[in-house]
């Protein structure tokens, strides 16, 4: 049970990384902060 | 922010057996999320200090909204960044308390459209060194989604300057200038000259440039 939710929980953490991800590299200006280096695999 | 988002982002790839490419993204994506929720975090905690919390958060909705489409300047490391964000957007806050005649808020308000309508002909919306966009249909779209974002911030200003809720209209006149000089030519030299400034002061107090990681 705990194992299932814990799964549940990574997965749930790596969606939103990658939505997150994905609009920083958008032409969307991620707030103010600053701009780290943009990996390979979403350059292309 | 760097070292703590790669050892998450590992973590979190060993949990799921991601390979090298998916954490690579996780760590991107780790930095930008906490380096968001770092700063917007010390900005509301220090405005809350300050006992300027209200018009702090409103300069920085309206600032970071029209950021968001617009674009605009970045400083080199966290840490610059983390201290002129704090120290432009708690200005703004406090600026924004302090009383001012309606004549000059109807004309600041009136500079902020002029200076609204030519930056979203000229410079929105503007790229950065890791980030330009180029393609006109792209760059169209992003004008419109701004245009719309300053239309609504105006009319927002418009209902409180009618009901004479002063702080709050200068709050947002102030962030649609600041965001709009951060996309200007103007807002790209000075955070430049920032930056400069700033490495000069630390070669200065530490004989060497310090990179100061968050």
């Amino acid at each position: 049970m705990f194992k299932k939710f814990q799964g549940l929980l990574f997965s749930s953490a790596a969606i939103t990384l990658m939505f997150v991800a994905n609009i920083a590299v958008s032409p969307y200006c991620w707030f103010i902060t600053y701009e780290p280096d943009m990996p390979k695999s979403l350059q292309r | 922010m760097q070292q703590l988002s790669k050892t998450l982002a590992v973590i979190l790839g060993e949990k799921l057996k991601a390979d090298q490419e998916q954490i690579e993204i996780f760590a991107y994506s780790l930095e930008v999320l906490l380096g968001t929720v770092l700063e917007i975090f010390s900005i509301i905690f220090l405005a809350f200090l300050m006992n300027i919390e209200a018009t702090t958060t409103v300069c920085l909705l309206v600032f970071s909204s029209i950021r968001f489409f617009g674009g605009g300047v970045h400083s080199s490391t966290y840490l610059k960044c983390l201290f002129t964000g704090n120290i432009l957007l708690l200005s703004l806050g406090k600026l924004a308390t302090l009383p001012i005649s309606q004549g000059l808020l109807n004309s600041m308000c009136l500079f902020a459209l002029l200076l609204g309508i030519y930056a979203l002909i000229r410079w929105i919306p503007a790229g950065t060194e890791k980030k330009v966009i180029t393609d006109e249909p792209t760059r169209l779209k992003q004008k419109k989604k701004v245009s719309l974002l300053l239309v609504f911030w105006f009319v927002a200003t418009g209902l409180f300057l009618k009901y004479q809720v002063d702080a709050y209209a200068l709050a947002i006149i102030l962030g649609i200038m600041s965001s709009l000089f951060l996309i200007s030519p103007l807002g790209y030299g000075a955070i430049k000259t920032l930056d400069k400034s700033i490495n000069k002061f630390l070669i200065l107090f530490f004989g060497k440039e310090v990179k100061i990681d968050v």
